[in-house]
């Protein structure tokens, strides 16, 4: 009884189904799921991007202060070009992750072998604003993501940033 | 059959494709809402990350320029500011200033709080969890800075939420800086001697040659180790291992051209055994410096400690004998009853530099003397009289001090003005005694004679510790300090030392105490501290202690 009813229903579903709406309708699915995937896709790496960006520019963030950090700790009587090498290197330190490193002669950020920014290590000069005549060391970086992104740019630069910047002014006498 | 359900599978019904029109529309509207979804978190809770990270950035900055305002002063003195020192609130407002351009986020607030850190560096809150301030009389060791604004949100407004609030903490402390320079042994002490020529020719398998040259020549630690790298291009590692040959090399590189102390060094380096050459020397261990401690840069190396120090660490553990110097013992020591008497002086160890305080340390090196000999001496307050015959050999252990650098105080200018220092003097003289060769014979008829085998003896001067305070001057002209103590000679042995060996000496102990032990004792401490001692210039339970780069108290660091 029920090995009749199933080879009813089988007999029925395949008799309904013409070869005209089967050729009419094949891969039309597929044509769907391609058109809608690929601004999926898009907005996911876009994501992928903008989230990128976002990190790399704590980063930045964290290697500007970083630098400054080392200048300020660094033992009273150093040589002004050993602070500016002690800044330097913790910079690197902190971007070495993006392969984006500051080269202090040049006062330029480098991405790999491009040049991608700035990086102004100057000082120690009269800190801005002392009364005291403290001398400061200040960590200036400015990566041009624009021009540089550390992602393939896919037409996502109209939402990311030109350039992420950050400084920091650390007093080191 | 299986024909039927193949193309049941493969061909849909006319009905359920219509139905099915559409599903993938819906199923994109479905899966960008959830892709914008996520597209909102991420760029919300990114800016919130990058907001937070910028609190941090500028807590951390302004922490590190305001902890050089606490310096030793009171909290009233720091905030409303001293003669060289801005007050707290305005160069609170000024470091902000200077970094707070490139900060994401509105209304950025900074707070500083003055607060005295545990030892365990936390530091207490009040019941909202703010920073707990000191009196304003009291004197904080920490400023606390907190950074706290607000992001805006890009989407979250959508459910009513606009913005974020962003808060980072950081601690900041003044840190003192200065090195210590512990010279109990050492040759650092024996310039005046011959004795630093004969131990140093001998460790380095040299001539004897004439190293007081190099008293008072120093060098710049940088210096060194700009010369060790040109001497190995491409060694990344700041003062890594290098052959002594390279190091006595370097140390001539970084001596100014006029030093006399080059010629010495050039004649060295062409005199050093192979073996000893190419031993290789982690010049920061022997320093005592750790990468990164923030003091190697600027500080001065005495060439001559830094020479014998390698000599030592060239030998490992094993003393260097130090030959030619003349014991009168026993003449000069009253015990004339040691005959055939051989002695041999070695040192040991190395000198060190301890920096950072509150947790350097720094070891002295070590003298040791081994005495052989015969004794054959009569008792004659004994009864029976007795006499004690056979050999000895004693062993005196000298100068083995540890100095601990606790802290640098600082004035109200931030000028050092302080250093104390510990020093713990473990067993800062010591003998071991090997008796058991010893017989104790009674005199007079039927005499008993008592052999004293497995009889050692150790006497150690007590254990004691001191506290120094050396006082800073201005100049920085820094020079060595003597500490003396009271305590200057070895413990006689009791009865109940020799109780506690286990062995029954009760018929004999009066003479091997008296007769044979503590004249021997005596000899030695008669040895070591007017003989020895003053050869090597060794200050024995005393220390010298040099400040060897310049204090300073204006060391800002991040404590938490």
């Amino acid at each position: 009884m029920v090995v009749g009813g199933l080879r009813r229903a089988l007999t029925r579903r395949a008799q309904d189904t013409t070869p005209t709406f089967r050729r009419e309708d094949r891969g039309a699915a597929a044509v769907e799921f391609a058109i809608v995937v690929i601004p999926l896709l898009y907005l996911v790496f876009g994501i992928i991007n903008y989230g990128y960006m976002l990190a790399f520019r704590q980063s930045v963030s964290q290697a500007a202060a970083e630098g400054a950090r080392a200048a300020a700790v660094a033992p009273a009587g150093l040589p002004e070009a050993d602070l500016r090498q002690r800044a330097a290197e913790a910079v690197d330190g902190a971007l070495e992750s993006y392969d984006v490193s500051c080269e202090v002669t040049s006062g330029l950020l480098m991405h790999g072998d491009e040049e991608s920014g700035t990086c102004q290590i100057t000082g120690p000069v009269t800190c801005s604003g002392s009364t005291t005549g403290a001398q400061c060391m200040r960590v200036e970086l400015d990566y041009t993501y624009a021009d540089d992104p550390l992602l393939p740019d896919v037409g996502y630069g109209i939402v990311l940033p030109d350039h992420l910047k950050f400084a920091s002014e650390v007093q080191v006498s | 059959m299986r024909h039927l359900l193949t193309r049941g599978r493969c061909a849909p019904r006319p009905a359920e494709s219509a139905e099915e029109r559409g599903a993938i529309a819906l199923l994109a509207a479905a899966l960008i809402v959830v892709i914008l979804g996520i597209a909102a978190i991420t760029v919300d809770a990114g800016m919130q990350r990058v907001g937070r990270r910028d609190m941090q950035a500028i807590a951390d900055i302004v922490s590190l320029d305001l902890a050089r305002l606490v310096n030793g002063r009171t909290a009233q003195e720091i905030r409303s500011g001293t003669p060289g020192f801005a007050p707290l609130e305005s160069a609170r407002d000024a470091s902000v200033e200077r970094n707070s351009a490139d900060v994401v986020g509105e209304d950025l607030e900074v707070r500083a709080y003055l607060v005295k850190l545990d030892d365990a560096g936390e530091f207490e809150r009040d019941a909202d969890g703010a920073p707990l301030q000191v009196g304003a009389l009291d004197r904080p060791d920490a400023v606390v800075v907190v950074a706290d604004a607000s992001v805006g949100f890009g989407f979250a407004p959508i459910f009513g939420i606009s913005e974020g609030g962003v808060a980072r903490e950081s601690v900041g402390a003044n840190g003192e800086s200065a090195c210590l320079r512990i010279g109990t042994l050492a040759l650092g002490l024996a310039r005046e001697t011959g004795s630093v020529d004969a131990v140093l020719s001998e460790a380095l398998g040299t001539d004897r040659l004439d190293f007081h040259v190099l008293v008072g020549a120093e060098v710049a630690l940088r210096d060194l180790d700009r010369g060790l790298d040109e001497l190995a291009p491409g060694g990344a590692a700041d003062l890594a291992t290098v052959p002594l040959d390279s190091l006595v090399v370097a140390l001539r590189g970084a001596l100014p051209a006029t030093s006399p102390a080059r010629d010495l060094l050039d004649e060295l380096a062409n005199e050093l055994a192979p073996d000893v050459a190419a031993a290789r020397i982690d010049v920061a261990a022997l320093l005592g410096l750790s990468q990164g401690a923030g003091s190697t840069s600027t500080l001065r190396v005495d060439v001559l400690d830094l020479l014998a120090g390698a000599a030592f660490a060239v030998h490992g553990t094993d003393p260097i004998a130090v030959p030619g110097l003349d014991l009168a013992f026993p003449a000069a020591s009253g015990l004339p009853d040691l005959t055939d008497v051989e002695a041999t002086l070695s040192v040991g160890q190395r000198t060190q530099v301890g920096c950072s305080p509150g947790t350097a340390t720094a070891e002295s090196s070590r003298v040791r003397l081994e005495v052989t000999g015969g004794l054959d001496v009569r008792v004659p307050e004994t009864d029976p009289v007795a006499r004690v015959r056979g050999p000895v050999r004693l062993s005196l252990t000298l100068a083995d001090v540890v100095a601990g650098l606790q802290a640098v105080t600082c004035d109200e200018r931030g000028l050092p003005r302080t250093m104390s220092v510990s020093v713990d003097e473990a067993a800062p003289a010591r003998v071991d005694a090997d008796l058991s060769g010893l017989r104790v014979v009674e005199l007079g008829d039927g005499g008993a004679t008592t052999p004293l085998e497995g009889l050692i003896v150790s006497a150690a001067q007590r254990v004691t510790e001191h506290d120094f305070l050396l006082d800073l001057p201005r100049a920085y002209a820094l020079g060595a300090v003597v500490a003396a103590s009271p305590n200057r000679s070895l413990p006689e042995v009791t009865a109940a030392d020799l109780d506690a060996l286990g062995i029954d000496l009760a018929a004999v102990e009066g003479p091997v105490l008296r007769g044979a032990l503590n004249p021997l004792v005596r000899a030695l401490d008669g040895l070591a501290f007017e003989q020895v001692a003053p050869a090597l210039g060794l200050r024995v339970s005393g220390v010298t202690l040099t400040a060897v780069r310049t204090p300073s108290c204006a060391g800002p660091s991040l404590v938490g």
